[in-house]
């Protein structure tokens, strides 16, 4: 076949001649948009590295909501980067999920900040907790003997304890439901102390104690004699000489610390207004030195009598008797009968400073009148 | 001649494109392997290798679904198998941990029961042999009510240890034994102090 010659074809040398250069274009331009639509690889294992730091530090448990959402949009995002993954890099979205990514580093960063100083603030927290039930159990052990209750404070002592380990060992969040049992049953123990304690806390026998108190120290300042008043609920001994107040001596009670003394054995240390009727040492005391009380007085007669009457009391019980300030105290916890034991060291002082007659009015306690006199 | 290589390339794209089958057998392999270290307590004793190995299995479901997506020409299993493998790994190494663990919390547990015991035992006997006077019965009687709260909390314990909890049995009979030591200095002391006196 013969082209016309105007229409004759293009010279070969020519068109071979632009061929390869539109190729190195179209080359070129592939290689821009493939390079510039790789995988955001590196943000997504920075991400993956703080979701396993999260898990690791054991975060999700003190703010589990924001946790389970962070977790759902994840398993959304890493879903998309398996998609993305598997697109031909013409064709990536790379932009959305390298912004979806960015949104969830900066969630993941949020929850890790959020979630330390969450730990943190429990942790503290509970640290302060345990340490305050640890304070609460050495008071209440020392402050009775009753079997009840000393089984009761061994409970949240021994719970404490298994809070404390579980502390030590960082398990905040076990930590957080242990004390949740131990409010229980510190609750329980609450009630029963309060039961214990409710006449504390009632204004009549609030004022008899102080009047007892009050005419004892004017009797003292009227005297210029000694005087010695026991506060039971603060556990301390007050002496007065000539109405001024000079000494305070700690003092371990009746086992069976809060109630009033009512029949022989109950442990009780009997309240009201008595006098010394024996000074006791060498062999007739036990207790290196001891100051009888003229307890029974015909007031605590009077009430044991009518206890009887109305059958609070089993009709052959029997009134106590012997009560004395005596040594071999400073125990720092109720182990007596009764009586009021000091250390050997304060007993020798009351001893030589004490007389036949002294009063020694023995309160529930006395808080307005002391403060008064502070 | 043109026909007959145009069939040839169908039925070889076809070949390949069978070729990219999902990887049920390792799904399955790597979901058995993931239950057996849950159920050998692998979340609990050997937590963050079983994490590594369920977020794997997570990354491969992720994967699958990825490739699902696409036309049966263009499929390839090849990653999500290798992150299958990887889950099935993780998975087996989290149970085997868990359970050398486990078995060390328990014989843990087991000898903080025993020590547990053996306190209460010694308590239990100074309290009987304790001489009861004026000066000690009421120290006595209270130290018997702390003793019966330790018996409470050893009672509790033996629940977790039964139980499968071992590590909280084990914080629960060593606070008892700490308990169960502290009766016991008690009541010497308090029957020195009746020596004493």
């Amino acid at each position: 076949m013969q082209w016309p010659q105007t229409f004759s074809r293009p010279p070969r040398r020519r068109r071979s001649a632009s061929a390869p250069g539109a190729l190195l274009i179209v080359f070129g331009m592939l290689l821009a948009v493939t390079g510039c639509r790789q995988l955001p690889q590196k943000e997504w294992n920075d991400l993956e590295a703080l979701r396993r730091e999260l898990r690791r530090e054991g975060l999700a448990g003190y703010l589990p909501d924001d946790f389970s959402r962070f977790e759902a949009s994840f398993a959304k995002t890493r879903h998309q980067f398996a998609v993305e993954s598997n697109t031909s890099p013409l064709f990536r979205n790379n932009e959305e999920l390298a912004a979806k990514i960015a949104a969830e580093i900066a969630q993941a960063l949020r929850l890790r900040e959020h979630g330390v100083a969450e730990k943190t603030r429990l942790r503290k927290l509970e640290q302060e907790a345990i340490e305050q039930l640890e304070n609460s159990v050495v008071i209440w052990r020392s402050g009775t003997l009753d079997p009840d209750q000393r089984r009761l404070i061994a409970r949240i002592e021994l719970q404490t304890a298994n809070a404390k380990a579980f502390w030590q060992q960082s398990e905040f969040l076990k930590v957080r439901d242990l004390l949740e049992d131990i409010d229980e049953e510190n609750a329980a123990f609450q009630s029963q102390l309060e039961g214990l304690t409710e006449r504390y806390r009632n204004p009549r026998e609030l004022g008899r104690w102080q009047l007892w108190a009050k005419r004892t120290i004017e009797w003292s300042r009227n005297h210029k004699k000694a005087a010695l008043v026991v506060d039971k609920y603060n556990r301390q001994a007050l002496l007065y000489n000539a109405g001024k107040l000079v000494e305070r001596l700690p003092v371990d009670l009746g086992w069976n610390r809060f109630p009033d003394k009512v029949q022989y054995g109950d442990g009780a240390t009997p309240e009201g207004r008595y006098r010394v009727t024996r000074k006791k040492s060498g062999a007739l005391t036990k207790y290196f030195l001891a100051l009888l009380l003229d307890y029974p007085n015909a007031a605590d007669r009077r009430d044991f009598a009518l206890a009887k009457r109305r059958g609070e009391i089993h009709r052959r019980a029997r009134i106590g008797a012997l009560i004395e300030i005596h040594g071999e105290g400073g125990r720092g916890r109720d182990w007596t009968q009764g009586c009021a034991a000091l250390s050997n060291p304060d007993m020798e002082r009351l001893y030589g400073i004490a007389y036949l007659g002294m009063p020694v009015t023995i309160v529930g306690q006395l808080q307005a009148v002391t403060e008064g006199r502070k | 001649m043109r026909t007959k290589s145009v069939l040839v390339l169908i039925v070889g794209v076809l070949l390949l494109a069978g070729c990219a089958s999902k990887p049920d057998q390792e799904i399955t392999a790597s979901q058995t392997a993931l239950e057996a270290a849950r159920t050998a307590e692998a979340d609990i004793y050997s937590a963050e290798t079983y994490q590594a190995a369920a977020d794997s299995m997570k990354s491969a479901e992720a994967e699958i679904a990825a490739q699902d997506q696409k036309s049966s020409f263009s499929r390839n299993y090849d990653k999500a198998k290798e992150l299958l493998g990887q889950a099935k790994t993780q998975a087996d190494s989290a149970a085997a941990s868990a359970v050398t663990n486990k078995e060390k919390a328990k014989t843990d547990a087991e000898t903080a029961q025993q020590d547990a015991q053996t306190a209460l035992d010694a308590a239990k006997a100074a309290l009987a042999s304790a001489p009861k006077g004026k000066g000690t019965k009421a120290d006595l009687d209270a130290l018997q009510g702390d003793l019966t709260a330790a018996e409470t909390s050893f009672g509790e314990a033996k629940s977790s240890l039964d139980g499968g909890k071992f590590l909280d049995a084990l914080n629960q009979f060593r606070a008892v034994k700490e308990k169960a030591d502290a009766v016991a200095a008690d009541i010497q002391q308090a029957t020195q102090k009746k020596k004493v006196s």
